[in-house]
């Protein structure tokens, strides 16, 4: 096996120490950033002993191309042109911290100061200036604060009134203490004589002077009493966001961000670093606000090694596309949501990339894609090996298809307590969204009376989108049993999570009872398995 | 990438299987690390195997599906002993190692789940390991000494208790009639930032775990009102605040806590509460009345780190204690949701290998990693046959 190679792209504190935990773990590193040499290097502590990790700095990723074990990178910079091989990437890009002044309408001036500025200064007025007499803190009032930057303001405020002699105003909505020690630090603060006013229903008046001087004027809450403050110095809370480094880096390496561009997909499958594309990990500020370097680093460092042994896979487990077959509609590539398919020519599967959700073959418009275990014929065989029709002929007999991750265990354990009266043929698999509208019909020719899809709800579903393809071709497969006066009830999609079993047996409850409203649909004999396939 | 066999072999002690400790174990094995998990519960997967999902047309992402899916990995990996309903007996410290023996635990909790679940339960009378993860989660604050009459009145009940109900019937009944309520009220920070009780802490899962429930509910019955009386709003979720302006149309928001319940007549729960000076003393009466408990550290955790040779920190939770070969992991820490708990047990992990001079090798022949399922074949053994039942 040749040895492990992982680039990290990004030079903040989490990067260098993901490259520290990977340089320990005997693993080679190739630390990748936009910065200059000056800034691509390591710790003081660190300089001088041997390492592991490998710089490339003023370097921009123009492509990404591969697969896990092997993906290959091409770097530009300002004269050339890098090509490198490594083995997995982990994105460890920064954020930003935009200040909210614009929100509060307030046009820069001298005595405004953005946190972060507060922060680079030390929590100090700057050197030859008064110090400042009264500070109020602008936080949340506009958008929803953050731990982060409510543990910020605190601190500085903090700081301020103890040994800088301000007296502080912490203007307030919610007030963000979800984080370590931060609800001790509210009270220390107020101990210290820090204000704090919150605002329910009510916003502070802020006023800015022609000279840049802002005032407030609000009714305090809990007295009812009216304040009038003019700061020497405000100080406004700022948004956090995925720097534009991250954003950029997230669409050459391909992977799903979240709604307000983080680098990882609002989705728990992807807990805690893991992306859609196996073999590229997202770690640090750029993945979610108010991340711990030290936990992002462990994470990033034992998901790359865990996943890197799984790899390489069975070639043979992984979908395969039939050349002969194919008409290069590139359907494939649109539709798999682990980018697992690449155009070489002609669309490929990346064996190791796949994670066999079948997607991409029930997708496929010429039936071109197979992937073992989960070819029609499979399915149909497995349908087949169920229970038959109660030969009382009073229970109607179903055919559930279950994902794997959430329906197939919820309704197992239903199951196990069961009360309905239907018989019930569990056929798992690994995403509803590989369920063609063949093997749904297949079903019902071999005798059921009534087909359940069952995938992961809406926003919950591995494969992206498995689960929203599901729902469409049970529409469609409805209108044609409909059509066909079969009846569109037979046919019902529903979504349920491993830990609903309570839900899973309501929906096969009511769905025996829909059927046994309906004609069976038993036939005398079943269709020969052979007539099938 | 080394050999497995050439690698020392190194056995660890996972204490807690709830989300924290199965996370925790199953990163260990992978790394070719034995493991011993040792659960005090009948059934494995702690407060969370108990949670409800709580998606309205969508997944709101509590991660609480995620518990079934980490109970699988560490049950199908044969480098766990997995040790339910029992506990760390005698503790010892010896040269480099720890010797421990395991007694049964006498806790069998009601409805939590099967516990066919806890899978293989090899019980030695003794081993010893080469470190310790301490991953023994959180007690839920017990509100008997709040003025809210839980445990008193039916119609009282904890968050935790919402969850349960919710996830057993998949609907929520009143206690008392099994009636579906039409009035319900949340009370948040029960329990938590709390001075007069010593809790200097946020619990941070409950706003997000109400409120996500609250929103399941109204999804259930759209014409249930529901009312969240609260100090302030913690963000949860990369998408709050659109969750977040969602439950201001959705939900009646009071910034206040009330400060006694009453029992009225059909079962209804008066709340007292003031929201400030402005306004006086308001009443209200609710079918159905919920405290948002916090979180607390474990019942024994002082006498259990103590035999570990360890102090918690101040605030009563448990604190790592690296260099004795001692890593808290997850809730025992301090208020964490379920995935900062599994992001913290991975940490722990890894610092338990850097502890054990480990090179991180995977060692051959790992159990596939079931989140990144590979050669998952359908036979037809896999197809379940159920029914035609009662």
């Amino acid at each position: 096996m040749t040895a492990l190679r992982i680039c990290v792209l990004g030079s903040n504190a989490c990067a260098w120490e993901i490259a520290d935990r990977l340089d320990k773990a005997q693993v080679d590193v190739l630390l990748a950033a936009r910065d200059g040499a000056d800034d691509l290097r390591p710790a003081a502590g660190r300089r001088g002993e041997p390492s592991r990790v490998e710089t490339l700095s003023g370097v921009r990723l123009s492509a990404c191309n591969g697969q896990i074990g092997r993906f290959d990178l091409v770097f530009a910079s300002r004269e050339t042109v890098i090509r490198q091989t490594v083995s997995a990437v982990v994105l460890a890009e920064s954020d930003e911290r935009c200040s909210n002044q614009a929100l509060y309408g307030l046009k820069p001036a001298e005595g405004i100061l953005p946190l972060s500025k507060l922060l680079e200064a030390g929590f100090r007025p700057p050197a030859g200036t008064a110090p400042w007499k009264q500070v109020v803190f602008l936080n949340g009032l506009r958008t929803e604060s953050q731990p982060a930057i409510a543990g910020d303001i605190m601190r500085a405020a903090l700081q301020l009134q103890n040994e800088h002699g301000a007296q502080c105003c912490i203007l307030t909505r919610n007030l963000k203490v979800a984080g370590e020690g931060l609800e001790a630090l509210s009270r220390e603060a107020r101990a210290a004589g820090v204000l704090f006013f919150k605002f329910t229903n009510s916003e502070p008046t802020v006023l800015q002077a022609e000279d840049g001087s802002v005032r407030m004027r609000f009714i305090a809450d809990p007295t009812g009493k009216e304040f009038q403050l003019a700061p020497d110095l405000v100080v406004v809370d700022e948004a956090v966001r995925p720097s534009n480094d991250a954003l950029e880096l997230a669409r050459i390496l391909g992977i799903e961000s979240d709604p307000a561009g983080f680098t990882q997909a609002d989705n728990v499958h992807r807990l805690p670093v893991a992306t859609n594309r196996r073999g590229i990990i997202v770690a640090g500020p750029a993945r979610l606000v108010g991340t711990d370097a030290a936990v992002e680093a462990s994470n990033a460092a034992l998901e790359v090694l865990i996943g890197l042994a799984a790899a390489p896979a069975d070639v043979a487990t992984a979908a395969q596309i039939e050349s002969g077959r194919c008409v290069r509609c590139l359907t494939c590539l649109r539709v798999c949501p682990y980018r697992a398919v690449a155009l070489d020519g002609r669309p490929q599967i990346l064996p190791d990339a796949c994670e066999r959700c079948g997607i991409c073959a029930a997708e496929c418009p010429r039936e071109a894609i197979r992937i073992a275990g989960l070819e029609h014929a499979d399915l149909h065989r497995l349908i087949a090996a169920g229970p038959t029709t109660d030969p009382a002929g009073d229970s109607p007999l179903l055919v559930a298809f279950c994902c794997r991750r959430s329906a197939a265990p919820a309704l197992r354990a239903a199951a196990a307590d069961s009360c309905w009266t239907a018989t019930l043929n569990i056929i798992e698999v690994p995403c509803a969204g590989g369920i063609a509208p063949e093997v749904i019909l297949s079903a019902f020719r071999q005798g059921a009376d009534g087909v359940l899809i069952l995938a992961c709800h809406a926003d919950n579903c591995h494969s992206r989108h498995g689960n929203h393809l599901a729902q469409q071709r049970a529409q469609l497969s409805s209108a044609f049993l409909d059509r066909c006066g079969a009846g569109a009830g037979r046919l019902v999609f529903k979504t349920l999570a491993s830990n609903m079993p309570a839900e899973a047996a309501a929906i096969v409850t009511a769905f025996s009872t829909t059927l046994h409203g309906l004609k069976s649909n038993a036939p005398s004999a079943r269709t020969p398995e052979k007539e099938l396939s | 990438m080394a050999k497995g066999n050439c690698l020392p072999e190194h056995r660890v002690l996972v204490i807690g299987a709830g989300i924290g400790g199965l996370t925790a174990a199953s990163a260990l094995a992978r790394f070719g690390v034995q493991v011993d998990l040792v659960e005090r519960r009948a059934a494995l997967g702690g407060h969370a195997v108990r949670f409800a999902c709580k998606a309205t047309d969508r997944c709101v992402k509590c991660g609480a599906c995620l518990v079934t899916e980490a109970i699988a990995a560490a049950t199908s990996d044969p480098r766990i002993r997995i040790h339910a309903g029992s506990r760390v007996g005698e503790f010892r410290r010896t040269a480099q190692r720890f010797e421990f023996t395991i007694e049964r635990s006498e806790e069998a909790v009601p409805g939590g789940g099967r516990s066919s679940e806890a899978g293989r339960d090899a019980t030695p009378p003794a081993a010893a390991v080469d470190a310790v993860v301490l991953a023994a989660g959180f007690d839920v604050f017990d509100p008997k000494d709040k003025a809210y009459g839980h445990g008193v009145f039916p119609n009282v009940v904890t968050l935790l208790e919402l969850e349960h109900e919710l996830r057993r019937q998949g609907a929520l009944n009143r206690p008392s009639d099994g009636s579906a309520p039409q009035r319900m009220a949340f009370i948040q920070c029960v329990g938590s930032r709390d001075a007069k009780l010593g809790h200097l802490w946020c619990s941070r899962f409950c706003c997000g775990a109400a409120l996500r429930a609250a929103r399941r509910i109204k999804s259930l019955r759209p014409q249930t009102e529901i009312t969240v009386f609260y100090i302030d709003i913690q963000s949860f979720g990369r998408d709050f605040e659109d969750v977040y302006r969602q439950c201001r149309q959705e939900l009646r928001f009071i910034r206040a806590i009330p400060s006694e319940a009453f029992a009225v007549d059909g079962g209804g729960i008066r709340l007292i509460y003031t929201e400030g000076a402005l306004h006086p003393a308001t009443e209200a009466i609710f079918d159905l009345v919920v405290l948002s408990t916090g979180m607390v550290p474990p019942a024994g955790l002082d006498e259990l780190t103590a035999r570990l040779g360890s102090t918690p920190a101040d605030s009563g939770f448990a604190s790592r204690d690296p260099a004795a070969g001692i890593f808290a992991a997850g809730a025992v820490r301090g208020p964490m949701s379920i995935a900062d708990s599994m992001a913290d047990a991975r940490d722990a992990a890894a610092r338990v290998l850097g502890f054990l001079g480990r090179p991180w090798n995977m060692a051959e022949g790992s159990p596939a990693p079931p989140r990144l399922p590979r050669g998952h074949l359908i036979t037809p053994q896999s197809a379940c046959r159920v029914g035609p039942a009662r």
